[in-house]
């Protein structure tokens, strides 16, 4: 018993001991400042045109990027493709050949772009002998653009 | 074991107890009392700020956020002292990909150089605040654009 009273007064003597409590103060700290910007891009393609009889170069329009804001290591790319052929409304079998040229007067199939303001323009090529070898009646064809986001 | 407990009680006992201070004489005396109260201030640092987009009126695009920084109530300082808070940045941004974007720190309006104060508090009971604009404009990139400031505070003298 005395032993446990003794126990006791000891741990009530050591619990009554104030401790003194330092100030906390703080010297410095990081902050990390970020923002997410995503990337957006407005690319204007050809529309429709209309081929005048006997021409063998027509313009087609122009390819353009009219706002861009894409990754440092994007580009934008323009695919076209089309069967190179304007088919007859009556018999689809009777065609005109014809093909899509840049400025350069290169085959035009694809392009890259990085910023607003790059475009091709282009152009519609109909040889002579073809124009003659056509049939009469009206001829028409879709050309499809294909536009997406690529690694450089 | 009792030896121990006794020996243990009577140092917890001679560490409680008071001392009667006795006059030294009938004409009087002086006696110097003394104690120090240490400088107590916690000051906090957001470890984060994202800017968001802002389109103005004509069109314009920015990216911007507002960012506080606080320090606790009960500051308590010397007298004509104040903490000051400053900040060290080259104030440019970067992506991974290399894209670089500025940006400009303002503090009541001005803006801020690097090492500049952007921010004071004083002793005061109550809690204290002090906010500064980060601003950057529209950049030519997108991307994920990141920088870090280091903030650095210090008791200065009035």
């Amino acid at each position: 018993m005395k032993k446990l009273f003794a126990i006791v007064l000891t741990f009530a003597l050591l619990a009554s001991l104030s401790v003194t409590a330092f100030a906390a103060n703080t010297t410095g700290g990081y902050a990390d400042i970020t923002t997410s910007i995503a990337p957006t891009y407005t690319v204007t393609i050809p529309a429709d045109v209309n081929v005048a009889f006997n021409a063998t170069e027509t313009a087609f329009g122009t390819i353009e990027v009219t706002a861009s804001q894409i990754h440092p290591d994007k580009c934008i790319k323009v695919e076209v493709t089309s069967d190179g052929k304007l088919e007859n409304s009556i018999d689809a079998t009777k065609v005109i050949p014809y093909a899509i040229k840049d400025s350069q007067g290169a085959a035009f199939t694809s392009a890259t772009y990085l910023t607003e303001g790059d475009k091709t323009e282009l152009s519609i090529h109909i040889t002579a002998n073809d124009w003659n070898a056509a049939y009469a009646g009206d001829y028409s064809d879709t050309v499809t653009f294909t536009v997406s986001y690529e690694n450089k | 074991m009792k030896k121990l407990f006794a020996l243990i009680l009577t140092v917890c006992l001679l560490a409680t107890m008071s001392v009667t201070a006795l006059a030294a004489n009938t004409t009087g005396g002086s006696t110097e009392v003394s104690f120090n109260v240490d400088h107590t201030y916690t000051v906090t640092i957001p470890a984060a700020v994202e800017l968001a987009k802002e389109t103005a009126g004509d069109g314009t695009v920015t990216y911007e956020n507002d960012y506080t920084i606080g320090a606790n109530a009960g500051v308590r300082l010397k007298k004509n002292e104040c903490i000051e808070v400053t900040v060290a940045s080259d104030f440019e941004m970067t992506t991974t990909e290399g894209a670089t974007l500025a940006y400009t720190i303002t503090a009541e309006g001005a803006a801020v150089a690097t090492g500049g104060v952007v921010a004071e508090f004083e002793t005061n009971k109550a809690e204290q605040t002090a906010t500064i604009h980060i601003a950057a404009n529209d950049p030519d990139y997108a991307g994920e654009y990141k920088d870090t400031v280091t903030f650095t505070v210090a008791v200065k003298t009035n």
